[in-house]
């Protein structure tokens, strides 16, 4: 990871840690700031992505999977931007599932990392295991919405610590030269 | 080898595969949506607005078992045409019905897609975002099943045999 | 390639184009000192950073990747060990944006390498010892860009190596990769190791060779593999081979050097002077093993009757710091760096008249090495 990409990671950890006990304490905005920033960056990645396909990729061999991750993506940011005026709950549902997933994607990638030798792998299982229980609770209690708005604004604290951790430990890296 | 080039096969070989793949997540993302849209409100299909409770019940179960069905029939139409696709990369031997269906789901879609302008500029009033998306998510899945006909029928060619070719 | 090529190897064609053990121990030096010349290197020295020849692992780690950081790594690597081949290469409907990243491709005998050699003849040894670095590079490093590029450098994950039976056949075996940092490559099982897929296209892990691992740098290997830009065409890449002809390259370009031809044309090769040993270089070019020093040493001692002294990377560090401000360019890594800052120069020149923003500028003051030289 270069240094940017820590400081970035880490500055996108405190900004988390800014906004968990906003959902709690002003919940309109603290939705409103998680739905926007998740929705422009997802929308303009996407873009960008399918910009680049047409710019460069399609020249490269299997270049077209980058093309359709870039649609995909930016249909999600299209999605999570509409989200904007319908009840919390089914806000926090969203959040809830898209945590789960990621974190379904933590623990795919701690595991190859751990069949390949990787040093680093119990981090990022659980990162990954922390994702799904809280995105599991959080559909399980959705019923008390209080509780559920707790446990994902809990998911997301501990997140954004273990994102620090991970951007201030040592990394072994290939290049190869 | 009927005049296609080593490089060709390839590039048919790697086109079915991503393609194929790009195709099974297309449908799990699409039916996906639909249950979102519909779940938090954003479209309203059935009609649960203005409905008193013991309608919106006997309305809801319909309307999850028609979902249901409907999902079912996408996921099914996308993993058959996206296993198929990359299962005939790796094997251009086996069975090439698949492209097909391709050719009937990129119909579909070419007559879908008008009506679906139509309504969202004239019926709807209606352009925004998730309208855009969805019609570049359209195109994107034409240009997908097109790729996988192409490709298909590149790979075809390269394992049937030449008239007088034993 | 690594040092046993790049020291050894370049010892042993200098003192077979002529240069005397020590000529050929100050050029050899050189010729492995790029690999090792970082800007943590030259700042503990007091020297000018800017005539760093290589980015070790810690400072990619820290390189930036914004524009500035792009040009800054472009001509480091270009410079010096992916001598681009064609920079003015031309592909129809093909993007500006992708041609400038094309147009870096190494390949050997380009026009640059004939500059490369040019502006070093009538400098110093050390200068010598760069160039042979550079033209020994554009073999081993052939097809891939020294500028960190995913439609350029990524491979797909098909390598095979083209084993040749006792009986002349050939079969392919295929290689596996992973992804540990620790591990050595196992020749037996056929397990290296290389690059994660970055799909971002300016990540450094898309620099170079780095998604082919260290296969370009093993004399013995030959492979085949696919590309990212060569239209779904594989590539055969016959490593002992391209190497015995880097080796009789590089003998030819140290005779021009030395006075002894006027004019160096690329696709000129001293076999004359190889042939008698040809099948000993043979040998040790094929010999499966993940390090050839031991044998190029013993091949060079034969070769001079002296003694090859390992590399030491702290040998003339102390002469450079001790020497005062007027007496540095007299020091051997003095001579180094006005030899590296003149062939990034020109590199760097070359590229931006090409009309190719990616390895940016030349800087003004630097410029007039250039027009000394008559380069400009």
């Amino acid at each position: 990871m270069t240094n940017i990409r820590r400081l970035g990671s880490i500055l996108w950890a405190l900004v988390t840690l800014l906004i968990a006990p906003l959902m709690i304490i002003f919940p309109e905005l603290g939705y409103a700031i998680i739905l926007c920033v998740l929705a422009f960056s997802l929308t303009f990645k996407g873009l960008g992505t399918i910009i680049y396909y047409f710019r460069m990729a399609r020249h490269m061999v299997g270049g077209k999977s980058i093309l359709y991750q870039g649609v995909i993506l930016f249909d999600l940011g299209m999605v999570t931007l509409s989200l904007s005026d319908v009840p919390k709950f089914y806000v926090l549902v969203y959040l809830a599932v898209l945590h789960g997933f990621s974190g379904v994607v933590d623990i795919l990638r701690a595991n190859e990392s751990k069949k390949l030798g990787g040093k680093h792998w119990r981090l990022k299982l659980t990162q990954g295991i922390i994702n799904v229980l809280a995105a599991a609770l959080c559909i399980f209690f959705i019923n008390s919405y209080e509780a559920a708005v707790i446990i994902y604004t809990a998911g997301l604290v501990i997140n954004a610590f273990i994102r620090i951790g991970n951007a201030l430990r040592k990394r072994t890296t290939i290049y190869i030269q | 080898m009927n005049g296609i080039t080593v490089a060709n096969i390839r590039r048919a070989k790697g086109n079915l595969k991503i393609s194929g793949l790009a195709y099974m997540a297309f449908g799990i993302w699409e039916v996906l949506k639909v249950a979102i849209e519909i779940g938090t409100g954003i479209i309203d299909p059935f009609g649960f607005a203005g409905l008193d409770q013991y309608d919106v019940k006997v309305i809801f179960l319909t309307a999850l078992i028609t979902l249901f069905f409907l999902s079912a029939i996408i996921l099914t139409l996308h993993f058959y045409v996206g296993f198929s696709s990359m299962r005939f990369s790796k094997d251009p031997t086996t069975s090439r019905h698949f492209l097909n269906v391709s050719l009937l789901l990129t119909l579909y879609y070419c007559i879908e897609l008008p009506f679906m302008l139509y309504g969202s500029f004239t019926l709807d009033q209606s352009v925004d975002d998730t309208t855009i998306a969805s019609i570049l998510f359209e195109l994107t899945s034409i240009f997908i099943l097109i790729d996988i006909i192409r490709s298909g029928r590149i790979l075809k060619k390269s394992v049937d045999k030449e008239p007088g070719e034993t | 390639m690594q040092e046993d090529f790049h020291y050894y190897a370049t010892y042993c064609a200098a003192y077979l184009a002529g240069y005397t053990h020590e000529e050929s121990m100050d050029i050899c030096y050189s010729a492995q000192f790029v690999d090792l010349c970082t800007k943590t290197l030259l700042s503990k020295l007091g020297a000018p950073q800017d005539a760093a020849t290589t980015q070790l692992q810690l400072e990619l780690a820290d390189a930036r990747t914004d524009i500035l950081g792009l040009q800054d790594i472009t001509r480091i690597w270009a410079s010096f060990h992916f001598l681009p081949y064609d920079l003015y290469a031309q592909l129809p409907r093909h993007g500006r944006g992708y041609m400038n990243r094309y147009r870096l491709i190494c390949k050997p005998n380009g026009p640059l390498l004939e500059r490369t050699v040019n502006i070093a003849r009538g400098t110093s040894l050390q200068h010598a010892g760069i160039a042979m670095h550079v033209l020994a590079d554009t073999w081993a490093h052939t097809y891939f860009a020294g500028t960190p590029s995913l439609v350029i450098n990524n491979t797909t994950d098909d390598f095979s190596e083209i084993l040749t039976a006792e009986d002349g056949s050939s079969c392919t075996k295929r290689i596996k990769f992973r992804h540990n940092p620790g591990a050595t490559d196992d020749l037996e099982q056929n397990l290296y190791t290389n690059t994660v897929y970055q799909s971002s296209e300016k990540s450094i892990m898309n620099l170079g060779h780095g998604r082919a691992g260290h296969l370009p740098d093993y004399s013995f290997i030959r492979y085949e593999y696919l590309p990212a830009w060569n239209n779904y065409e594989s590539i055969v890449k016959d490593n002992p081979s391209d190497y015995m002809k880097a080796f009789a390259q590089m003998i030819y370009a140290m005779k021009f050097l030395r006075g002894g031809i006027d004019g160096f044309k690329p696709g000129t090769y001293a076999d004359d002077t190889v042939s008698p040993y040809r099948e000993r270089i043979n040998g040790i070019l094929t010999k499966r093993q993940i390090n050839a020093c031991e044998d190029w040493k013993k091949f060079g001692e034969e070769l001079s009757g002296q003694t090859i002294e390992d590399f030491d990377l702290n040998k003339y560090q102390e002469e450079y710091i001790k020497a005062d401000k007027n007496g540095k360019s007299d020091t051997f890594i003095g001579k180094f760096i006005e030899g590296a800052l003149a062939q990034k120069n020109m590199v760097t020149a070359e590229i931006v008249k090409s009309g190719n923003a990616l390895a940016g500028i030349v800087k003004f003051k630097q410029l007039d090495i250039l027009k000394e030289a008559g380069l400009d």
